[in-house]
């Protein structure tokens, strides 16, 4: 893989996993879930 | 989470179960089917700039409007867009404009279970090997085919020629079944197993693909798939095709224009966020997709066929990606390590739930429709559609060649997502007005959304989808109509498929006739009143 394409692939997963990670720790920690 | 304020006493058990069965009816089999070929085929880097705007200004809005539509309709147990778009227009022409949510997510559901079915049957021909052997591309093409019955004369059979039709009876009776049960008792269970189960063997196939090692006489590595996807290449930005295609991803991924994530949204309360789990469904969807979805089928082929190979594939079709390749790289990987059947299972069983997870949503608005409007019993409504969702893929499975299930694709799979999501940003965001749309997204929401995309609904979003379906009718709706090409292929409807094109329109003509005047006969019987709109339901009422 270049470096070019490493990187494209990086920030494309960080923005997604981060997205998941960020919302469902708001979930999970949110007072209303039972 | 709080009761459903949608009138019967059906409801979501818990918050982490509506996320995964909203997840679950996203999650479909273009996630790891149509995405990695799409990226591979449109120019990876490009289009993978595409996608994410398009993430940004249709699929993550559609998502909130789609929520907000559902649970709106909720406090008037409207389970169903006729009913949802009424209690927003209070115009007698906002229920007929729901009829395309009664009939899209039927009409997907039919020729989708039938899909769902092949996933079945490969998942069980990979744990016995029955397609061992054949080694080739093109030998596990002729094998699809023949399952399919639609192997040319004179080619090798390898299955019964009702093969198909056992699956697709089995596939359909579990999918009714799952629904006769409920949100909580039925959707909600199948997400909770299912969605774990699908996330895993995800997992463990992208970690066994991804370290595949370069391949005697092809030479190419998992990591030159990957290179494929994310080529930065951005050279055929200035191209409209990728922005189609990546738009349209969007759309297929996220099961937005369907009508089914409304209809579960309308068994939230107005105390429930919709906000955040919107945003956690639509992220849940994007990790499946963009991190598994993209570690799996390309990488494989490219691994095995090399990347002109791979090129081909992908230009090929998602299903021959699958569904040939896929087994052939098994068979290969079971030369050195032998578990190439499991992993066969796994790839097919994933792609199983991920089908039956969407396809239970897609009768969702049909059921909530009779059970409101005619008292219908849940378990009575679910085994009638389901008979006669039955039927009609009977159709799909038996005519599969002419072109029968491609033309359903097309004009409800396809077009009408666009269209019923047109329909609801212009009564949600114009109708209701901006700011009853944004406070209604906001009832009970944990997070506040950006304001920014209150713009983005009211204008942004609205545009892109105009700007598509003005494209995809111009490329694709006028030239199917006059013939100049198939639903399918590029070229024409030859005249023995013809008759076949004509049931199958007729039938999805049909289909919306028959449901414009069952809505008529809904709102009669009820003695709904119009420009009054709904009685808002604040209690619970008993089970139907």
């Amino acid at each position: 893989m270049t470096p070019g394409a490493i990187a494209f692939m990086a920030i494309a997963w960080t923005l997604v996993l981060s997205l998941v990670a960020w919302s469902f720790y708001r979930l999970l920690t949110d007072k209303k879930d039972r | 989470m709080s009761s459903s304020n949608s009138g019967s006493n059906e409801a979501w058990g818990s918050r982490i179960g509506l996320i995964l069965a909203m997840a679950g009816n996203a999650v479909g089999l273009g996630n790891f089917l149509r995405f990695p070929r799409q990226a591979a085929a449109n120019g990876g880097g490009s289009y993978m700039i595409a996608y994410f705007i398009a993430l940004l200004l249709l699929g993550i809005p559609l998502m909130w409007i789609e929520w907000g539509i559902g649970r709106n309709g909720g406090r008037y147990r409207k389970g169903h867009l006729p009913g949802m778009f009424a209690a927003i227009w209070k115009h007698p022409a906002a229920k007929y404009f729901g009829v395309v949510g009664m009939v899209v997510p039927l009409g997907v559901m039919i020729y989708y279970t039938y899909i769902e079915s092949w996933t079945l049957a490969f998942a069980i021909f990979s744990g016995t090997r029955d397609y061992w052997g054949q080694t080739t591309q093109e030998g596990m093409i002729g094998y699809l085919r023949s399952f399919q019955s639609i192997a040319p004369e004179g080619a090798p059979v390898y299955h019964h020629e009702y093969t198909a039709y056992g699956f697709f009876a089995v596939t359909m009776f579990v999918n009714i079944w799952v629904l006769s049960k409920g949100i909580s008792g039925g959707i909600e269970k199948l997400a909770k197993i299912g969605m774990p189960i699908l996330f895993l063997f995800a997992i463990v196939l992208a970690g066994v693909v991804l370290t595949l090692p370069a391949q005697e006489g092809v030479g190419t590595t998992p990591l030159q798939g990957l290179q494929f996807i994310y080529n930065p290449d951005l050279s055929r930005l200035n191209e409209p095709g990728i922005w189609l295609a990546a738009a349209g991803q969007i759309f297929f991924t996220l099961s937005v224009g369907m009508g089914s994530l409304q209809a579960y949204a309308s068994y939230l309360s107005t105390k429930d966020d919709i906000a955040l789990s919107g945003l956690a469904t639509a992220s849940t969807n994007e990790a499946a997709e963009v991190v598994l979805g993209g570690s799996i089928a390309i990488p494989a082929a490219v691994t095995f066929f090399g990347v002109a190979g791979a090129m081909q594939i992908a230009q090929g079709g998602a299903f021959d990606l699958g569904f040939a390749t896929m087994p052939v790289v098994f068979q290969q990987i079971d030369k050195t390590l032998p578990i190439g059947n499991l992993l066969g299972v796994m790839w097919f069983g994933l792609l199983f739930f991920a089908g039956i997870t969407s396809s239970v949503a897609m009768l969702t608005p049909v059921t909530a429709f009779f059970r409101e409007e005619f008292g219908f019993k849940r378990e009575n409504v679910a085994w009638s559609f389901g008979a006669l969702a039955f039927v009609i893929g009977l159709m799909h499975v038996h005519w599969l060649q002419h072109g029968f299930l491609d033309e359903w694709d097309y004009w409800v799979g396809t077009f009408g997502l666009v269209l019923v999501a047109m329909l609801e940003t212009i009564i949600f965001l114009w109708i209701f007005k901006p700011d009853n749309a944004w406070k209604s997204i906001h009832l009970g929401a944990d997070i506040r959304i950006p304001k920014i995309f209150k713009f983005i609904m009211t204008y942004v979003t609205p545009l892109y989808l105009l700007i598509i379906l003005t494209w995809w009718g111009k490329d694709d709706a006028i030239p199917i109509l006059l013939n100049q090409r198939s639903a399918g292929s590029a070229s024409p409807v030859s005249a023995t498929d013809m008759p076949f094109i004509i049931i199958s329109r007729g039938i999805l003509v049909l289909m919306v006739v028959s449901f414009l005047i069952i809505i008529r006969t809904a709102w009669k019987r009820n003695k709904y009143d119009d420009r009054a709109g709904f009685v808002e339901i604040f209690t619970n009422r008993s089970e139907d």
